[in-house]
């Protein structure tokens, strides 16, 4: 079974990157992908009018139950509000984790706005998907502080370190054990290997980013690195729901 | 479906590993692609003339295979200018100009670079260079550069972007929206969908598969534009056709 830890749906008007829950799961099956976790592009709370994000998502995942898990996009600038709001998700929405963009909110990701939300994320044994890339809030000796600041949480590293950073991403998850790096986007198959090596595969977690980029290529860069029978399995689904199944909604 | 592999760099790398000339011919057959541009890699030893001299041979040994282009330093001034009129000039003349901003370390819009843009724009050649890379070839730098030499075609690599929030992706988009000198080259571009987008935007006549082998995987970076949802016609061009028009290959040769 092939699980996308990594997806994305938006319904804000004018937003650049429009994506209806439609066209992610056509690039789904066009992948051979059973599920996927999506979240939007934009973080909750916001001010955006009539448009509530975290209904979006909501509402996709009872269209599409047998298909998509929700994520929610926070911004933990918004204190309290986003506390509650993540509550809400995982305990009365069916939300499965959090997802934080740094470079989104310019937030340090080991402030103590964040460090409060992750650890409300990890109250639940919810995961939290980061963006770990090139840009400032979200390089992975920065995602560092956080993970060493929340042990009890789990922590994602979406992009695993982008186009630069991989090398330090595999260094981190390797001194904390509550890392795990995930594959979407990063543009090297060898990179994938590299950590399933130093860090075996129950620590690699396949996403695509979709549905900008594409599901079915990204199904591909995992299998270009190389992987094979049980670590193949585990990276491409197994361990993102063995993450999930730890989840305790009160 | 067979390609042309606009970007592919061979030889020893001062980084590392390297592509040899038999190893690429075995990806090219395995993956049907007809012909590559060859350009060097920055040399372990810092020396790119030699480089040149045996891209040129190679091309000319392999025309039905190779294509080759001349690499130069433009920090080497006098010495990149005498190198780049002698590579692009002549019996076997390379076909393109290429630059790499972040590996020899100076800004796509420094005045540094036009001395060597003019040699091929006197030749009538294209330049490929590597764009997106932080502070040297951004978008706007890229942009600022082609803006100075409106009759030179750019080939501008990994779509003018590297960056995995894409944030980048407007100022790229930009650069290709107002320069119609430009070429949008795929390799390692973040998000399909900015190729497909632009495909609508410029058309698939300004858009070709570059690998960036060895950096890149040349098969991942081949179905990056051969499962792009676009027509079966805007893959053959970004696959193959823009890259013919450029090199002035026709389909029989």
């Amino acid at each position: 079974m092939i699980v996308d830890a990594h997806a994305h749906i938006e319904g804000l008007p004018g937003c650049s990157w429009l994506d209806p829950p439609e066209l992610m799961v056509g690039l789904l099956d066009e992948a051979g992908i059973e599920r996927a976790i999506v979240m939007t592009y934009v973080d909750a709370p916001g001010d955006f009018g009539a448009y509530d994000p975290i209904e979006y998502v909501a509402a996709a995942c009872r269209k599409f139950p047998a298909r998509l898990w929700g994520f929610a996009r926070l911004d933990p600038g918004r204190g309290a509000a986003a506390r509650e709001l993540l509550a809400r998700c995982v305990g009365e929405l069916g939300f499965k984790g959090l997802k934080l963009h740094p470079f989104g909110y310019r937030l340090s990701p080991d402030g103590p706005e964040t460090v409060e939300l992750v650890r409300v994320a990890a109250s639940y044994k919810a995961p939290v998907l980061l963006h770990c890339g090139d840009e400032d809030y979200t390089r992975p000796l920065e995602l560092l502080r956080l993970a060493k600041a929340c042990p009890e949480a789990t922590l994602v590293f979406g992009h695993m370190g982008g186009y630069f950073h991989v090398r330090d991403a595999i260094a981190v998850a390797r001194e904390c054990p509550n890392v795990f790096l995930e594959t979407s986007g990063m543009p090297y198959p060898e990179r994938i290997a590299e950590a399933v090596k130093e860090l075996g595969p129950e620590r690699v977690i396949f996403a695509s980013d979709g549905p900008g980029c594409d599901p079915r290529l990204e199904v591909l860069k995992v299998e270009r690195a190389g992987l094979t029978g049980s670590a193949l399995d585990r990276v491409l689904g197994e361990n993102i729901l063995e993450l999930l199944e730890k989840l305790s909604p009160r | 479906m067979s390609a042309i592999d606009f970007h592919v760099h061979v030889g020893a790398s001062l980084y590392g590993g390297g592509l040899g000339v038999a190893e690429l011919l075995r990806r090219m057959e395995r993956l049907e692609i007809e012909r590559a541009v060859v350009i060097a890699p920055k040399p372990p030893g810092y020396c790119l003339e030699p480089e040149n001299r045996r891209l040129r041979e190679l091309a000319e040994a392999r025309p039905d295979r190779f294509v080759a282009f001349c690499r130069v330093d433009p920090w080497q001034r006098e010495r990149a200018v005498a190198e780049a009129a002698s590579c692009l000039a002549g019996a076997g003349a390379m076909a393109g100009l290429f630059l790499h901003p972040w590996e020899e370390g100076f800004a796509a819009n420094d005045p540094v670079v036009d001395p060597v843009v003019e040699v091929a724009r006197r030749a009538r050649k294209p330049v490929m260079i590597a764009g997106g890379h932080a502070r040297v070839s951004l978008a706007p730098q890229v942009a600022d550069l082609v803006g100075r030499f409106p009759d030179v075609t750019f080939v501008v690599t990994s779509g003018g972007q590297i960056n995995i929030s894409g944030v980048a992706l407007g100022e790229a988009r930009r650069l290709f929206l107002e320069h119609p000198n430009t070429v949008l080259e795929t390799s390692g571009i973040y998000r399909l969908d900015f190729i497909e987008d632009m495909a609508g935007e410029i058309g698939a006549s300004r858009i070709v598969f570059g690998s960036d082998a060895p950096r890149f995987d040349q098969e991942l970076e081949l179905r990056r534009v051969q499962w792009a949802h676009r027509s079966d016609e805007d893959r053959e061009a970004f696959a193959r056709g823009t890259a013919r028009r450029l090199l002035g290959v026709d389909s029989s040769q």
